[in-house]
């Protein structure tokens, strides 16, 4: 039957299963175009966006009126392709589960990893470390790109600048967030669509409504909503109302960390 | 080894299985036989720790599946066709199902040339056609080298090569003095393939038997013939409590008397005949005969039913 020896791990302490566990799920990250497109993709959207909004900004600095110079952060603007991109890295966590669900891999996934709180840190590990790598990547690009475009007449930043390198990699780690929230959806509602809806309503939509709200309760609201805490992580100047970098980037952890901690109680509980 | 104790599962008010009682024992190919909806599926879910019983509990190798540690080394299973992700090569899906259990690559590799599928293992899955989907899934099933196999379905979408090939295999497996359970709705493969069978029905288990015991349980074995004069022979026979029916062509049909007597009555009677045939009944006629209460989703004539079921 097989002429290759076939034997189990000898010592099957959990550090050696949930390696083993998080090669597998490795393996299967990088194995599809899925995760490669929409980082791709989401690389692409930051940098478009930082190319149009800081040329612009450029362009018509001495224009009257054009933008408010007080409180410009040149860093902020180089990174606001964040908005689109978050959406895209929240997709990249989704996929992972989401294309699990609607193929039924899921329970193949399950008979080899049973130890199912395990398996859903498996899933999060080299997620997390892809994201963080493509995310970190791409917001220094796009600083880069952003400053360079931004040299004259309007101000620019550089990464020796106060709380600047904080925020570029702040950005990178709030798209780590970004991606372990969409990941910790797809698990709870076991569909990619109601997860991807889910995330656009949570990080687009929801602020657009409170919004809408009277002035300083919409502050009060905005700034602890995921999308709004999570932006003090990436600017440098922070707008009124908004949470300290450190807050807001416990804020949204602490988002995160509750709907993972949901989905590892769901998937637990459920059949599968 | 598998065995169940008393496993229950229901879904809200629905029962799907109900207080099964089985073992499942080594070195024979054990056949899961049921009508659709008999609860199957949900006990090989069971089996696998996918599905938590209400109540009851089922064991492989006397410990739950959630309990085991490397689980591919102990089960394999192949549950549906493509449980694979449609984007990722036929390589890649079995790399990470071994990673995932500390297994080797040269393995990956031995099991793909075991099932065949050497020449399209770095395709993606996506593009493959029914019978080579089932292919990967059996091959993932044996990656481990597991002393307890479930099939659930196997032969779908395979042609009668491949039919050949996974009896043939399942046998081996067996010979081998491994546990097999393999679920089907082709009777006739089943009749080829399985030892032992466990019926169910309704989510209640029907029977517990060999293979043998089952159709003779259930079976009524008939005696053909054709006779020179079907009317004498058949009045004569009726004499002697046999039931007899006629079938257009003129051949008789006998229940209740075997073929030995039925020669000697002819010949007492000096009637001659062309043709004395003993018809044993299939395993499909048995278990229609067994299972024809507890259909859960019956057509709506009852012989159509049987009609549509016997041809898939």
């Amino acid at each position: 039957m097989s002429a290759v020896a076939v034997v189990p791990p000898r010592t099957p302490g959990a550090a050696q299963r949930l390696r083993a566990a998080v090669g597998s799920e490795w393996i299967k990250l990088v194995s599809v175009r899925g995760t490669w497109l929409s980082l791709l993709t989401a690389t692409a959207l930051m940098l478009l966006d930082c190319a149009v909004v800081c040329a612009s900004i450029n362009g018509r600095w001495n224009t009257p009126g054009a933008t408010a110079h007080t409180g410009f952060d040149p860093t902020y603007r180089s990174l606001q392709g964040i908005l689109l991109t978050q959406i895209l890295c929240g997709i990249t966590g989704i996929l992972v589960m989401g294309s699990e669900y609607s193929s039924g891999l899921i329970r193949t996934t399950l008979a080899a990893t049973p130890q199912r709180g395990l398996l859903l840190a498996a899933k999060a590990v080299p997620l997390a470390a892809l994201t963080w790598v493509a995310g970190t990547a791409m917001s220094f690009v796009s600083f880069l790109l952003g400053q360079a475009l931004l040299s004259g007449p309007a101000p620019h930043a550089s990464l020796g600048d106060p709380g600047v390198l904080r925020a570029v990699l702040g950005a990178g780690l709030y798209l780590v967030l970004a991606t372990v929230l969409g990941l910790a959806l797809a698990v709870v509602l076991r569909s990619t669509a109601a997860a991807i809806g889910t995330l656009f309503a949570v990080l687009l939509v929801l602020p657009i409504l409170v919004g809408g709200l009277p002035h300083q309760l919409a502050l009060d609201v905005d700034r602890v909503l995921p999308g709004g805490a999570g932006e003090s992580m990436w600017h440098v100047v922070g707008t009124p109302g908004m949470l300290s970098p450190a807050a807001g980037a416990l804020v949204m952890a602490a988002y995160a960390a509750l709907a993972l901690g949901a989905a590892a109680w769901l998937l637990r509980r459920r059949d599968a | 080894m598998i065995e169940a104790r008393g496993l229950t599962k229901q879904y809200g008010d629905v029962v799907a299985v109900e207080g099964l009682d089985f073992r499942v024992l080594p070195g024979r190919v054990t056949g899961f036989l049921g009508p659709n909806g008999a609860g199957k599926s949900t006990t090989m879910r069971m089996i696998l720790g996918l599905d938590l019983p209400t109540s009851g509990a089922v064991t492989v190798n006397g410990r739950r599946y959630g309990g085991l540690v490397w689980p591919l080394h102990e089960v394999g299973a192949l549950i549906e066709a493509a449980a694979v992700h449609p984007g990722r090569s036929a390589y890649h899906h079995l790399l990470s199902l071994a990673v995932a259990n500390g297994i080797g690559r040269s393995r990956v590799t031995e099991v793909i040339g075991c099932v065949g599928l050497e020449s399209v293992a770095r395709r993606r899955v996506g593009g493959f056609s029914l019978g080579m989907g089932q292919r990967l899934g059996i091959a993932a099933a044996l990656l481990g080298d597991p002393g307890v196999l479930l099939f659930d379905e196997p032969v779908n979408g395979l042609d009668p090569d491949g039919i050949l090939w996974i009896r043939t295999l399942m046998r081996s497996l067996a010979a081998e003095g491994r546990t097999v359970l393999v679920s089907s709705h082709l009777m006739s493969e089943m009749a080829l393939t399985a030892d032992h069978l466990l019926v169910i029905g309704q989510g209640r288990l029907l029977a517990d038997v060999s293979l043998g015991e089952f159709i003779d349980a259930h079976s009524a074995d008939e005696v053909r013939v054709r006779a020179a004069d079907p009317e004498a022979l058949g009045s004569v026979l009726r004499g002697r409590g046999a039931s007899v029916h006629r079938e257009a062509d003129g051949t008789l049909r006998i229940a209740g008397l075997n073929s030995q007597v039925v020669g000697e009555t002819a010949a007492n009677h000096r009637l001659v005949l062309h043709q004395l045939t003993d018809v044993r009944a299939s395993l499909e006629e048995a278990y229609f005969r067994m299972t024809a209460d507890t259909v859960t989703y019956r057509a709506a004539s009852p012989g159509e039913a049987r009609n549509e079921e016997a041809a898939v």
